[in-house]
């Protein structure tokens, strides 16, 4: 998604290098230009040894730092000089013929065209490329979760739901479920309506409050029960009871709005 | 010879078929809020529901984002609801959940309301074959009110497309549980979507028969405070929303 940025600070990073490369070559170039001018001013029929060169033009060049830039500009290599051994390095070739003609105004006037002939030279592949749908895929399917969510522990934690019988015969909803702090309990389906009534404890004994009104079950639902206990995400089958087209007072087509 | 033949083109067009069965999408996008940085209005059940709820639809689908609490900036979720608006082809679905606060005309992002008209006008330029909200959210029935005019009217009428499932009617308050763990109204549809409202049994669960189930399974549990409303054209009835 974000191969923009990436690409451009590669694409910096190796912008850089590569000034920083063509000033040493400059420098070195520049410092060989140098020498041949000494040289020859020296007079062409003084060969020096080609080390004796290069030792004496950074000598005379070391001063001259700044001048080094031009060792893009030279293009035409002299052919005189090319067969002087001082020309043998290829550095030196290239400014040779500016340095001798100019050798104090060309640094100056071109150091800012050099990156941009320096840019112009192929660079290495750094851009992977991008394929627009998986730009988008990313963008469609993501999870932004705050961690500062406010997800409060379920009170109710069920562990069973089943089928109770009384000493008289009766039969009634039943879930087992342990609360927050690990009480084992159970809320009972009284009347039959799929509403847990009551709430029970593991010895059967119904709870109820300090003024002894019986602890309900907070509506909740058989079908609550059932989603409850699933782990993951699955199809809960319907039972007759789950629905109803009785809605009491209210009608449906009340809130239906088309 | 030839009947092996037919079999052969059979089979053919039946993974033709499938193929094309498959590219059929569906994409949501559930966002939730909690924590709105203030214990007075704080909630604590709506980034569960949000989170049930992407859980319940990662059975149906893989397209699905899911932003909570400060990532629920109004900028967020229409840019991201555009993104999916825009990615959805004429075949594919875009689902919409909400849970957290609402006052009229609009649902509370964690940073400024989001007007129900901008949810719609975003919905209304995809083109995706449905459109389905689902809005957790007091006054969330205020929506409806907006079904008179503007931009809803012209998306409801017009392409028939889209269908909302509102928490309450725009006068009522939308009830988180804590000892259900969740709000009454996602609740219920959690419970209709994995099944519940399968009235058939043939396990697809379709708009009228979610809300009838979530209809009354709010209703019950409210003691009849709180009624959930759908705003939808008749054509949207029998659309399938899950599929199991």
């Amino acid at each position: 998604m974000s191969t923009t940025p990436i690409n451009s600070a590669k694409g910096n990073t190796s912008d850089k290098k590569k000034t920083v490369a063509s000033h040493a070559a400059t420098a070195a170039a520049a410092a060989a230009a140098g020498a041949t001018a000494a040289a020859y001013a020296a007079g062409r029929t003084e060969q020096p040894e080609p080390e004796e060169a290069v030792a004496s033009a950074q000598e005379t060049q070391q001063p001259q730092q700044q001048p080094q830039q031009p060792a893009h500009a030279a293009v035409e290599p002299e052919p005189v000089i090319g067969e002087e051994p001082v020309v043998e390095v290829e550095e030196i070739d290239e400014p040779l013929v500016e340095v001798v003609d100019e050798p104090v105004e060309e640094p100056v006037e071109e150091p800012v065209e050099e990156p941009i002939e320096e840019v112009t030279e192929p660079q290495p592949p750094t851009d992977e490329p991008v394929n627009p749908d998986e730009v988008a895929e990313a963008i469609i399917s993501e999870e932004q979760i705050d961690p500062n969510d406010i997800d409060m522990a379920d009170v109710i934690n069920f562990d069973e739901i089943g089928t109770v019988y009384t000493v008289d015969g009766e039969s009634y909803t039943a879930a087992a479920f342990h609360d927050a702090d690990g009480n084992q309990l159970v809320m009972v389906d009284v009347d039959g309506d799929d509403v847990f009534d009551v709430i029970a404890d593991a010895d059967g004994n119904l709870l109820a409050d300090a003024d002894g009104n019986l602890i309900s079950a907070g509506d909740i639902t058989v079908d609550d029960a059932e989603l409850g206990l699933m782990d993951q995400p699955a199809y809960l089958a319907a039972n007759d009871s789950d629905m109803t087209d009785d809605f009491g007072a209210d009608s449906i087509m009340e809130d239906m709005i088309s | 010879m030839k009947l092996e033949m037919k079999k052969f083109l059979l089979l053919i067009l039946a993974v033709v078929f499938a193929a094309f069965s498959i590219n059929a999408r569906t994409f949501v996008l559930a966002t939730g809020v909690s924590n709105y940085g203030n214990d007075d209005v704080n909630l604590h059940q709506t980034t569960k529901d949000a989170k049930r709820f992407k859980e319940v639809m990662s059975t149906q689908t893989k397209d699905i984002t899911l932003l909570t609490s400060k990532n629920v900036t109004r900028a967020n979720v229409l840019e991201k609801l555009r993104a999916i608006c825009n990615r959805a082809q004429k075949d594919d679905r875009v689902i919409f959940f909400y849970s957290g606060h609402g006052m009229p005309g609009a649902i509370c992002g964690y940073d400024m309301p989001i007007s129900y008209d901008d949810i719609v006008g975003v919905l209304s330029t995809s083109a995706a074959k449905e459109k389905i909200a689902f809005i957790d959210a007091c006054h969330a029935g205020t929506m409806a009110k907006n079904a008179t005019d503007g931009s809803w009217t012209k998306s409801i009428k017009g392409k028939k497309d889209q269908a909302f499932f509102v928490s309450c009617r725009a006068d009522e308050y939308s009830v988180e549980s804590t000892i259900l763990g969740a709000g009454f109204f996602t609740q219920a549809l959690l419970k209709g979507l994995q099944g519940k409202s399968d009235k058939d049994g043939n396990k697809e669960i379709t708009v009228l028969e979610l809300f009838k189930y979530v209809y009354g399974d709010v209703l019950k549990r409210s003691k009849e405070k709180q009624h959930p409303q759908l705003i939808a054209p008749k054509e949207m009835y029998d659309v399938v929303v899950a599929k199991w």
